[in-house]
């Protein structure tokens, strides 16, 4: 590389008063990215080696709050907690989103009304869904444990019991976000050629066969984008100690 | 190896007739080509053959089944595509492997059967490659080697050879031709070059709006087109078009004279073509001659553009205020502007009723 650019380099010379107005146009985004984003991480990096309290002066303690950290049980079982929250949110919402947008891609009445409807969720207010869904997950009124009740099942505790909580919020985080996974996922399968399908048909290739040997694959790239943001987003809401 | 043979078939999209009312034999091993200008229905039908749509009406038979009702897949139909739509994902081996392991072939004899296809398309150092990084002709083999590596009774190919440049379309035309006499396979091609039609095809079909205009040999489409279609589509440059009127007709004989032409006996039963009809006489560009013959008739024409190819000149005319294009052979000295004396044989003259219905005996 430096052999190949440094002709260029001197046949150019090219110095700071010339270029100025190249480093100018980016300067604003750059000093907000410094200060909003880069400060504060390196300001926290180096705190997190100090005991600093604002009440006494700071020290530097060098490792020794991750080692408390790393040993308490309780932040170990929240980074589990955390991990088993990501891992049963991203792949069942990725599974299903594909699953949508693959049934939902074909040209049929009132595909866009269900599109509508898968996607709503994503729309809504955190809290108007949380309230509903602490409704619909109530001990004795809510709809769930009145189903239950009707087929002779005894109530179960969705949020209150230790077993069931992680699961019941895992359900309700895939309903948020599934529509997010079904849109991108109908936007990657318009971008599959109708002919390539043709030819599998064409190739004797049955629907499963098409779905696991196309659409998945060819699918490949904006899966791994939406694994991406979906760990991403659910690994932000860290889940704390249960039980 | 099996023929096709559709019996009346059609397809509407809502209002809108694509294909009307198409019959049509194409025989065991034989070599068809579908020619017709953009939007005359051959994908249509081609679409309708494979089974990637179904018919509005009619049957479609390949060997002795009825395969009407017959989902795509299950016609032993191969086809390939304008764009060839390989699978961008697969390997060059998968692509043509994919058919067999549809079919759970056993993996030896899928390995043998790609490596075969694949080098009769010359293809057999590429397998590990991915499609995007193969040339178009390349990825045309691909195409190729997939649709014969399952053996299919009927071969089908949309328009192949319209992305690859000249020098390669030539080549890919006779590299077709020969792995068809080498398979013995049904073919049914599809193109809108009517010069790929004449030197490919066994026989040629022409669609015009989503009807047969004529099924013939191509030396018979090009001698005795039925119609003034078929005559201005198939030859290049196209037939020239001359309005006439029929001054006499009896049994014998027919009588045309037209504007710029000298009078014209043609040696024909005119009992259909009462004095005073208009028609129209036709003139193949290539049977033009500077010099008198035998039978010719001379029309004298003002060149106003020369096109000179080598072994041809292409004279662009005036005959009477009507335009016509001439091709000599040679390249005789033409001036422009200044009047020419052409002469065309009077046994090649082609002569079209009102209604574009060719007369000739
Ligand atoms: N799915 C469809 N819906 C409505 N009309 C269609 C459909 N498919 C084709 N057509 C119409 O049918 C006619 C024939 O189309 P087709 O693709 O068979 O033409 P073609 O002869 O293959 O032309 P080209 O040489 O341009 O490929 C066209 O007018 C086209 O608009
Ligand atoms: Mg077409």
């Amino acid at each position: 590389m430096a052999l190949q650019s440094s002709p260029v380099a001197a046949a150019r010379p090219q110095s700071f008063t010339q270029n100025w107005s190249a480093y100018a146009f980016p300067a604003p985004a750059l000093i907000i990215l410094f200060l909003s984003l880069l400060l504060p991480a390196a300001t926290t990096l180096v705190m997190s080696l100090t005991d600093i309290s604002f009440l006494r002066p700071t020290n530097f303690v060098w490792l020794e709050n991750y080692i408390k950290l790393f040993s308490d049980g309780r932040f170990r079982q929240a980074v589990g907690n955390t991990a088993y929250y990501t891992v049963g949110v991203t792949f069942p919402t990725m599974v299903l989103g594909l699953l949508a947008a693959t049934a939902l891609n074909g040209k049929f009445r009132g595909r866009i009304v269900f599109r509508t409807i898968f996607y709503l969720p994503v729309l809504t207010s955190l809290i108007a869904a949380a309230v509903v869904w602490m409704y619909v997950y109530e001990p004795y009124s809510g709809p769930i444990n009145g189903a239950l009740a009707q087929m002779g099942l005894p109530p179960q505790p969705w949020l209150q019991s230790p077993d069931l909580a992680m699961t019941s919020l895992i359900i309700m985080a895939i309903w948020r976000d599934f529509g997010t996974a079904m849109i991108i996922y109908l936007a990657g399968l318009q971008d599959i050629p109708k002919d390539v399908y043709e030819a599998a048909r064409l190739d004797g290739a049955k629907t499963k066969d098409i779905f696991l040997r196309i659409t998945v694959p060819m699918l490949s790239s904006v899966s791994f984008y939406l694994m991406i943001i979906l760990i991403v987003q659910t690994f932000q809401c860290s889940v704390p100690s249960m039980s | 190896m099996a023929g096709l043979d559709l019996a009346r078939v059609s397809k509407t999209y809502g209002a809108f007739e694509a294909v009307k009312d198409v019959s049509l034999t194409i025989e065991e091993g034989e070599f068809a080509v579908f020619v017709g200008p953009s939007g005359c229905g051959k994908s249509t039908l081609l679409r309708l053959i494979a089974g990637l749509d179904p018919v509005s009406e009619g049957a479609i038979r390949i060997g002795k089944d009825d395969v009407t009702a017959c989902p795509a897949g299950t016609r032993s139909v191969a086809m390939v595509f304008q764009s060839y739509a390989l699978y961008p994902h697969m390997s060059v081996f998968d692509n043509i492997a994919f058919p067999l392991q549809m079919e759970k072939r056993s993996k030896e004899d899928i390995r043998q059967q790609v490596e075969k296809a694949a080098a009769t398309v010359q293809l057999g150092t590429r397998l590990g490659d991915k499609p995007a990084k193969l040339s178009g002709g390349q990825r045309q083999r691909v195409a190729i080697a997939r649709a014969i590596v399952r053996k299919p009774a009927l071969f089908l190919m949309d328009e192949p050879l319209s992305n690859p440049d000249a020098a390669l379309r030539m080549e890919m035309r006779t590299e077709l031709t020969r792995l068809h006499k080498q398979l013995g396979a049904t073919m049914v091609y599809v193109t809108h070059d009517q010069l790929e039609a004449m030197t490919m095809a066994d026989r040629i079909v022409v669609l015009n709006r989503g009807s047969v205009e004529q099924v013939g040999r191509p030396m018979d489409i090009y001698h005795r087109p039925v119609n003034k279609f078929v005559a201005s589509f198939i030859g290049s440059p196209p037939m020239n078009m001359l309005a006439a009127e029929v001054v006499g007709a009896d049994g014998l004989s027919v009588r045309v004279a037209a504007e710029g032409l000298e009078p014209l006996t043609l040696a024909q039963d005119g009992s259909a073509l009462p004095a005073g009809s208009s028609v129209t006489v036709g003139i193949r560009p290539e049977f033009f001659s500077a010099t008198p013959g035998p039978d010719t008739i001379k029309l004298t024409a003002i060149p106003h553009a020369v096109e000179r190819l080598g072994l041809h000149t292409i004279i662009h005319a005036a005959v009477a205020g009507h335009a016509i294009t001439a091709l000599l052979n040679g390249d005789p000295v033409i001036e422009v502007n200044q009047p020419l004396d052409l002469y065309a044989a009077v046994g090649q003259l082609h002569l079209f009723d009102s209604e574009g219905l060719r007369r000739n005996a």
